[in-house]
């Protein structure tokens, strides 16, 4: 935007507001579309080859059916994990941002390397280490004497809760969190210590308290996202007889006729559940007068801060943690890969390297890494800028029209991918100016977005929120553009939350399996397709090979990033 | 612009690549006899370019490339899980707006094919080898829908067979379905789980119709049945001797622990019902809205003739009703076995007249 059209634009407070509502609207299409195609759907009576009828048959069932209220009910009590995990991330980035433990980097990364970990294999070492029966760590324990019996069981609510913990729960909140409390200026630690407070002090009078926002951010999309996952609930939870919402979903549709209308009513019932906790968020932020951080961001370089006795403690409690969590899972998967039969330590020869070989060096992996990799950059470059813009033009905006555009954003976080996937392929049917784009690979591409636009544009709007107020008005002093703005200041000193959000989106497209299946034009092949392909046919030792090949990519990918970040934005 | 700019740049990048791929020839020697029929469904199969094949992505690669080397028709590849795959057939086909043209399948397809949404595939068989029923156990290929025009099944396999670890139990006390409700085996036996859609299912549905929901009722509630919901969990825990009977295991997982040395694993079939017939998702649809009909059908000619067969029951472990189709790698005891009575899962009269109504009621009798 030219300096005379910014200014233009200032002094036309109507063309302003006429803008803002546009874009509210151009947001509330991009987020509604497949939610409003969804609400439709639930709706839908008809049997095959005839018109849409309307009807309220499968509200019914969903109210009707005791299993579906069970399943929601299992679905509330296992979100416990959100505020443990949300407890622990806490403790852990603290220690790596603010106590600047020694190693507090290379922890980092393991976070985002467990974050990274495939889903099953990585299931499957936790079975191999925690079954009732036959658990490596179960028999360490029964060896010591100290047990009459097995003193773990990963088939219950106890074991669901830990294995979300270690592989999802735990990383994806300290990937959130870390940014912000980045953010917090060092000089609160230093007055704090000056004055005579100890860490613990300073952690629950300073620290927390200016995090309120990002943990209930983080907790709010932890929440709503712990209602999505599916198959660790699937395999830990069958045996003990515990099925929560989205196992229902897949029950539903997997039905020899799909129960489409009910899996979309139950759906429903999700967003609105997400839109009353965004409605209850954004008027509690709106109640707290200050903004979460007033400091000018993190200083480099200096003298820690914290007693050394202090930060070796924080180094001991991280080692231990990723140790349990990371490191021993990890090591199961590369184990798993190198086994005959996967979890048999006592056949005669239990190790070889046949199914790297046989997973490495085939057609299929080339092409899946080729097609992930493409998709992947296509996916999260343009996200990430994209996500930015949103985040920017959100954090301008006042009153209404932010609060509904806020709201707007979070919708679709939702929805899982099978029932998005749905609600789009719908609407490309059914609504003939998109039939075109049916089987292309821009719906594809909207809808992986629109899958993480809830996380990536709060990020970027948190983070662009303690930018240096002042540069940002001496700029416009200077005439300088919103655009020119965002290009010149804001992007660059918030470089790492950018890379945080290009990382998140490349590895969802690395993980999802879903939403390419349903909308993605033939052809595509992914590596997350690819270990299903392995699992499928019960050849977990290949699937493990993808799964360890898959994570040091990503920890590649994230390393590389993190460096980028660090050389353009300044990241400690 | 920009965003046009990249994304149009990107399209054209994959494209760029895409050329790179090497074109197949056909081979030379498949079919073994031909039809001018069928040499005109070919060429005008070569002339569509490529089919698109929507199924497991076990299909992907060794069996694609066959396919693409007999014909010349380049194999473009759609895959996913059982629950997204079925979801996108079924809303594709039925708003004749599908982006593949064969979709594998179990029997998700009769009502699509009774409403017109399927092509047929009978009339468009036109090589003798597939034609011809003395190639085929029965005397003629199977098909799924009773019109035998749609839904063809190659694949008929039996199963409804016990697992057992020959260490923890005498294979002697397991012989009939009774034989399980022995108290001695309470909480000792583990089955893939009936309440998800795969072989516990098929096992308890097919328990209730010739024994009777009472008997389901007392082998799963009574015996307190380990219900676990991934296939290999089931071979898993009977190799190690967890637990003494294994339902629902896949027979690609048996063949694979016995050829690893845990022989004491055994299947054992029952003597008072000998178990039913599967087709193992080795059905084929072909929907009306198909982008490349002629290479569709050029491929249901390959995929049911001998080369075919082959290819597929050896990725599957499953036995072909082809009767060229013989020393394959999987088991004898999934073969049909001549004079058996079996119960066949894969048939219109069983989905649409027994299975909706039997299905429900095991449901209900299931812990949730």
């Amino acid at each position: 935007m030219s300096a005379g059209l910014a200014t233009a634009f200032r002094r036309m407070p109507s063309l302003r507001r006429t803008l803002e509502t546009l874009f509210v609207a151009g947001i509330g299409l991009v987020a509604l579309a497949p939610i409003i195609a969804i609400g439709v759907m639930s709706f839908d009576t008809s049997t095959l080859s005839e018109p849409f009828r309307a009807g309220t048959a499968a509200w019914s069932a969903l109210f009707a059916d005791t299993a579906n209220l069970r399943a929601l009910g299992y679905t509330v009590v296992l979100a416990i994990r959100v505020p443990i995990g949300l407890f622990m991330a806490l403790i852990a980035v603290w220690i790596i941002v603010r106590l600047d433990a020694p190693g507090a980097r290379l922890f980092e990364y393991l976070f985002w390397f467990a974050y990274f970990l495939p889903g099953l294999p990585v299931l499957t070492g936790w079975i191999l280490l925690l079954d009732p029966d036959y658990g490596l760590l179960n028999r360490l324990a029964l060896a010591t004497g100290l047990f009459s019996g097995a003193p773990f069981n990963i088939y219950s609510a106890g074991g669901i809760v830990w294995t979300h913990l270690a592989g999802q729960t735990v990383p994806v909140m300290v990937i959130l969190l870390a940014p912000a409390m980045r953010m917090i200026d060092r000089a609160m630690d230093e007055a704090a210590v000056l004055a005579g407070a100890g860490a613990w002090h300073i952690l629950r009078r300073v620290i927390v308290p200016l995090m309120v926002p990002a943990l209930a951010v983080a907790g709010i999309a932890a929440g709503v996202k712990s209602f999505e996952s599916f198959e660790t609930e699937q395999i830990l939870g069958a045996p003990a007889d515990i099925f929560v919402y989205s196992n229902r979903i897949y029950y539903l549709l997997n039905q020899i006729t799909p129960r489409l209308p009910e899996a979309m009513a139950m759906s429903t019932v999700l967003v609105l559940f997400l839109l009353a906790a965004s409605l209850g968020y954004q008027r509690y932020a709106r109640r707290r007068a200050v903004p979460p951080s007033l400091g000018d961001g993190p200083r480099s370089g200096g003298r820690p801060v914290y007693r050394a006795g202090v930060r070796w403690a924080g180094t001991a409690a991280l080692a231990v943690y990723a140790l349990v969590a990371i490191v021993l899972p990890f090591a199961m998967l590369i184990a798993g890969s190198f086994m005959r039969l996967y979890g048999f330590f006592d056949l005669p020869a239990p190790w070889t390297a046949a199914h790297w070989h046989k997973a490495l060096f085939s057609v299929d992996f080339r092409t899946a890494a080729t097609s992930t990799l493409l998709l992947a950059l296509l996916c999260a470059l343009p996200g990430t800028l994209i996500f930015a813009g949103i985040a920017w033009v959100l954090a301008g905006l006042r009153g209404w029209r932010q609060s509904l555009a806020e709201t707007l954003v979070w919708l679709p976080w939702a929805l899982p991918g099978i029932i998005l996937g749905a609600g789009l392929v719908e609407i490309m049917l059914s609504v003939p100016v998109f039939g075109p784009l049916h089987g292309t690979f821009y719906p594809l591409i909207y809808a992986l977005l629109l899958r993480e636009m809830p996380l990536g544009v709060s990020m970027l709007r948190a983070s662009f929120a303690q930018t240096g107020r002042e540069m940002v008005d001496a700029a416009r002093l200077t005439g300088a553009g919103s655009l020119r703005i965002l290009a010149r200041i804001v992007l660059p000193l918030n470089m790492p939350a950018l890379m945080v959000v290009f990382l998140l989106i490349f590895t969802l497209v690395l993980r999802d399996i879903s939403t390419i299946v349903l909308i993605a034009p033939p052809g595509v092949q992914t590596l997350s397709l690819l270990a299903f392909k392995h699992s499928l046919n019960g050849d977990f030792e290949a699937a493990s090979v993808i799964g360890t090949v898959v994570a040091l990519a990503s920890l590649a990918v994230s390393a590389l990033a993190f460096q980028m970040a660090r050389r353009v934005g300044g990241w400690r | 612009m920009f965003l046009l700019r990249t994304f149009t740049f990107a399209a054209l990048a994959i494209v760029a690549v895409s050329l790179f791929v090497p074109q197949s020839a056909a081979a030379q020697d498949w079919p073994a006899a031909t039809t001018p029929a069928f040499e005109a469904l070919l060429a005008e199969g070569r002339a569509e370019g490529e089919v698109v094949l929507f199924g497991d992505p076990l299909l992907a690669e060794d069996f694609s490339r066959a396919f693409e080397r007999d014909t010349g028709i380049r194999v473009v590849f759609m895959s996913g899980t059982q629950n997204d795959k079925k979801l996108r057939f079924l809303r594709e086909t039925e708003a004749r707006a599908a982006t593949f043209d064969v979709f594998f399948t179990a029997y998700e397809g009769l009502e699509l094919a009774r409403n017109g949404y399927l092509l047929p595939i009978a009339p468009s068989l036109l090589l003798p080898e597939v034609t011809d029923g003395a190639n085929w156990r029965e005397g003629a290929l199977h098909y799924i829908d009773d019109t035998a025009t749609y839904l063809p099944t190659p694949v008929q396999y039996v199963t409804g067979l016990f697992l057992v670890n020959t260490s923890v139990i005498d294979p002697a006390r397991v012989q009939s379905w009774a034989d399980l409700l022995a108290p001695d085996l309470q909480g000792r036996i583990i089955s893939h789980d009936p309440r998800v859609v795969g072989a516990g299912e098929g096992i308890a549905n097919y328990l209730a119709h010739v024994l009777g929901l009472e008997f389901v009722e007392s082998l799963y509630r009574g015996q307190q049945v380990r219900l676990v919901t991934e296939y290999r969990q089931v071979t898993d825990s009977v190799a190690r001797g967890t637990h003494a009977v294994g339902l629902g295991a896949q027979f690609r997982d048996i063949v694979k622990y016995r050829r690893e040395g845990l022989t004491q694993i055994e299947v054992v079939t029952p003597t008072d019902h000998s178990g039913y017939l599967v087709g193992g998702g080795a059905v084929i649809a072909v929907p009306s809205s198909a982008p490349h009909p002629k290479a569709a059908m050029v491929f249901a000619n390959w995929y049911l003739s001998q080369r075919g067969q082959k290819m597929h029951t050896g990725i599957y472990t499953l036995p072909s009703d082809r009767l060229d189709v013989t020393d394959g790698p999987w088991p004898e005891f999934i073969v049909p076995q001549a004079g058996v009575d079996y119960l066949n899962q894969y048939a219109e009269a069983w989905v649409r007249g027994t299975l909706g109504g039997i299905a429900s009621r095991v449901q209900a009798l299931m812990p949730r």
